[in-house]
């Protein structure tokens, strides 16, 4: 299961992030460590971007981005 | 008289902003007053 | 020598807005992440502390420009202390930050920001708790309430020490190899790179190869050392040494949050009022309607609402109480007649031109400056990121360009945030396709000239046009110049916040004033070479028709350039050749070379356009090349003169074309 399975307004937690070490690694920095709990909030108007909650702010990511990260 | 008094100045000011200008431009520096509206975030107001 | 500090924390949290309240400057704050761009420094008041207003950063290591600015700031200029500013409302991860700097072990004062807005969300903060946690004096302040921020003068940051436990939080494996490369480091490295040996030994084992170069690179030992133990780390855990470090620290500071942070209803995650604004501002159907709503109405509100007003009684005050004024002082100064003339019809009739037009341009920067106070930027940023994807564009390259919609200048500034060198280059070049506050005088002149039914449509008309001329040209330009991949996106969305009405009114004051400023010195000087080439002839003579003049010789030169955009007159050809310095000088070299006042000036514009050709002049001065002001400061953003060269060829080429397809086809409709 990924960010994208959520339905809006549901949670998960971070478990693995497959994605290339630059973005990995920005993510992380703002908080999306493994075992963090995410919200999905809502998708963008045409589909893309999504906006996501961790830690109490709002975080708009592609979909090609939330696709790999998956939650436990 | 009052032509003089008059035609100096302007002709004076004219010519410093002129140069003025072409200075900030070559120094590829965009002073906030004299050559840009609205970039108080591109000049160091000291 | 007094002291020197620099504020740094997390984009928006309130870094300008502190600076500006220490030192009594008005820098630009903005609801989003990456106003500030570049350093800016200034004396507290009343002290001889300099302190230095950074870009945002969320770490230590840096992707963009303004954060490359920041962190270099803060780790090779040695600042004598860092005010950390950490926004209360978005604790854990500003605390990130404050985390690593403590790290450097050097003197930090916290800045808890925005406890306004924490007392809002109902969260009680236990400052104490904090404060020994990190064994750092911490300064309390939130929106009106900034008296504390008087504290910082009386603390000597220098003198600062504090206990906290750096790197406990990191495994007993990462600890170990941080004292074993501190151990190694020579006495000689630290004396030259001033620097804390654990926290050296730490960005030595990371791999920063910034700080490497700078203190160490001779030493491979250590080097070598180093990468041994990070990679014995990493194959242990199976995840990369920084995002280790991150994971662990992040997990500390978890830890941390649930000590300090007292939910006072037991209800942290309830739905907050900006989450409910955002269900209706990104709403799946209405997004896009209320953003174009919201642009139309501003442009509605300054031209047809207030707009028309203002421009009559800006009229009445310059060509009837002013001039009239200054005409009866110079005969009782027995000026003479054509000295009258170059102050009547050059220095008034020209500054005036543009005058006329600046109560409009205040408010229509007082709406600029609402938007950008109030959090939708990033939102249009958020909505708008797919339809620029599909251009070749990220979604954040429209924070410049909305930033360009009042000027481009900061607009071409603001693409330091945007991470990739690609869309940076390109996003510069296609800013100043969006209209701009000082194109407006022109729209303005023209529309109530032939328009003034639905002069805002026209405009409104214009405005997209802008849009989607640096859109298309966005797909071209990546096919056959700015290949590559476009960036990430990650785009932090700010809660809403209410735009506080004093600092939207003095940022409209700037605005206007620096329109005013240019008014008395660009516009004044233009005014005055202008009517002096056109009151002489190439023999120095002075004329008594201008179209025999200099100017006119001139400028019927140029005229079959622009004959087939329906314009073959000098005057025409010269107007766009002085919009070049700056755009609003179109219309005083318009007012200037026909030679009439402020208030004839659309009817005379009548004999000289029809309808369609106006919209085609319109055209060329939207999209033709910016001002003299934002090529240079293109020039210096995209560090070449070639690149530079080639925007101003390419804007003013699609400039061309535009205009001459509108005024081609429209004859072909309009007889
Ligand atoms: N509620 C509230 N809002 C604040 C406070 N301080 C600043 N703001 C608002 O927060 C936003 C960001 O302020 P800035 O001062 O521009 O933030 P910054 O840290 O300089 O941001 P960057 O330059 O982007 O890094 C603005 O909309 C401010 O009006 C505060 O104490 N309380
Ligand atoms: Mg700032």
């Amino acid at each position: 299961m990924t960010i994208i399975d959520l339905k809006p307004g549901q949670c998960g937690e971070i478990y693995e992030m497959t994605l290339d070490s630059k973005i990995k690694h920005k993510l992380m920095e703002m908080g999306m460590t493994p075992g963090t709990s995410v919200q999905f909030v809502r998708t963008a108007p045409l589909g893309d971007p999504i906006n996501i909650k961790v830690r109490g702010f709002n975080l708009g990511i592609r979909r090609d981005v939330a696709m790999n990260i998956t939650l436990k | 008289m009052g032509d003089f008094l008059l035609l100096v100045p302007i002709i004076l000011f004219t010519a410093y902003i002129v140069i003025k200008n072409m200075k900030n431009v070559k120094a590829g520096k965009c002073s906030c007053s004299e050559s840009c509206s609205g970039c108080n975030m591109s000049c160091d107001k000291k | 020598m007094g002291h020197s500090y620099a504020l740094t924390g997390n984009p928006n949290s309130g870094k300008t807005t502190i600076f500006n309240e220490l030192t009594g400057s008005a820098q630009y704050v903005g609801n989003w992440s990456g106003v500030t761009v570049e350093k800016k420094e200034g004396f507290i008041k009343n002290s001889k502390i300099n302190v230095v207003d950074l870009p945002g950063i969320y770490s230590m290591s840096s992707s963009s420009i303004d954060e490359v600015i920041a962190l270099e700031y803060i780790t090779e200029e040695n600042p004598d202390g860092i005010l950390n500013v950490v926004s209360a409302s978005n604790l854990e991860r500003n605390l990130y930050l404050t985390l690593q700097l403590m790290e450097m072990k050097v003197p930090v004062l916290m800045i808890l920001n925005m406890m306004d807005e924490l007392s809002r969300k109902n969260i009680k903060l236990d400052v104490d708790r904090l404060k020994e946690i990190f064994d750092i004096q911490i300064i309390l302040t939130g929106q009106n309430d900034r008296k504390n921020l008087s504290r910082i003068k009386e603390i000597d940051l220098k003198g600062l020490k504090s206990n906290f436990a750096r790197f406990s939080y990191f495994s007993k494996e990462i600890q170990d190899g941080i004292r074993e490369i501190a151990s190694h480091i020579s006495l000689q490295t630290l004396t030259q790179y001033k620097a804390d040996p654990q926290w050296l030994a730490l960005k030595i084992m990371e791999g920063d190869n910034k700080i490497i170069e700078a203190c160490c690179a001779k030493d491979a030992a250590i080097i070598e050392k180093a990468k041994a133990i990070r990679l014995i780390i990493e194959k242990s855990e199976g995840v990369e040494f920084s995002q280790l470090l991150a994971a662990q620290r992040y997990s500390y500071l978890g830890e941390i949050a649930g000590q300090v942070l007292i939910d006072a209803d037991g209800n942290m995650d309830r739905e907050s009022v900006s989450e409910k604004i955002d269900k209706i501002m990104t709403h799946r159907i209405l997004a896009i309607p209320i953003f174009l709503g919201i642009m139309w109405t501003i442009y509605y509100i300054t031209i047809t609402g207030l707009g028309s007003k203002s421009i009559e009684v800006m009229e009445w005050l310059i060509s009837d109480l002013f001039t009239g004024a200054v005409k009866a002082l110079m005969v009782t100064m027995d000026v003479s007649t054509w000295l009258q003339s170059l102050v009547i019809d050059g220095v008034i009739g020209g500054v005036g031109a543009v005058l006329v037009f600046i109560p409009q341009i205040m408010i229509l920067f007082f709406f600029i400056s609402i938007l950008e106070d109030s959090g939708y930027m990033a939102r249009i940023a958020f909505v708008m990121d797919r339809i620029f994807k599909k251009f070749g564009l990220s979604g954040k390259s429209v924070i410049p360009m909305l930033v360009g919609s009042g000027c481009s200048v900061p607009g071409i500034m603001a693409t330091r945030t945007l991470e990739n060198e690609r869309d940076r280059k390109l996003t510069i070049l296609l800013t100043p396709f969006i209209s701009c506050g000082a194109k407006m005088p022109v729209y303005l002149l023209f529309v109530s000239a032939f328009f003034a039914a639905n002069s805002h449509w026209v405009v409104f008309s214009l405005y997209l046009l802008g849009i989607v001329t640096a859109m298309v040209s966005g797909v071209v330009l990546t096919k056959v110049r700015y290949k590559g991949v476009e960036s990430d996106f990650i785009l932090e969305m700010p809660p809403y916040r209410v735009p506080a009405l004093k600092s939207v009114l003095l940022h409209m004051w700037d605005k206007g004033k620096d329109f005013l400023i240019r008014a008395g010195t660009i516009i004044f000087a233009a005014s005055v070479i202008m009517w002096f080439a056109q009151s002489f002839d190439l023999s120095f003579q002075m004329v008594q028709d201008p179209s025999t003049s200099v100017l006119a010789d001139f400028g019927r030169l140029v005229a079959p350039v622009f004959a087939p955009l329906g314009f073959g007159d000098w005057i025409t050809s010269v107007a766009f050749i002085t919009g070049f310095v700056a755009k609003e000088i179109v219309i005083s070299t318009l007012s200037v070379l026909h030679g009439v006042s402020q208030g004839a000036l659309g009817s005379s514009l009548t004999e000289f356009y029809t309808p369609l050709s106006a919209y085609s002049f319109m055209v060329f001065v939207l999209l033709a090349s910016p001002c003299f002001a934002a090529i240079s400061v293109m020039k210096r953003e995209l560090g070449s003169w070639k690149e530079t060269g080639f925007s101003i060829l390419y804007q003013t080429g699609t400039a061309y074309l535009l205009s001459m397809a509108v005024y081609q086809i429209g004859s072909l409709f309009i007889k």
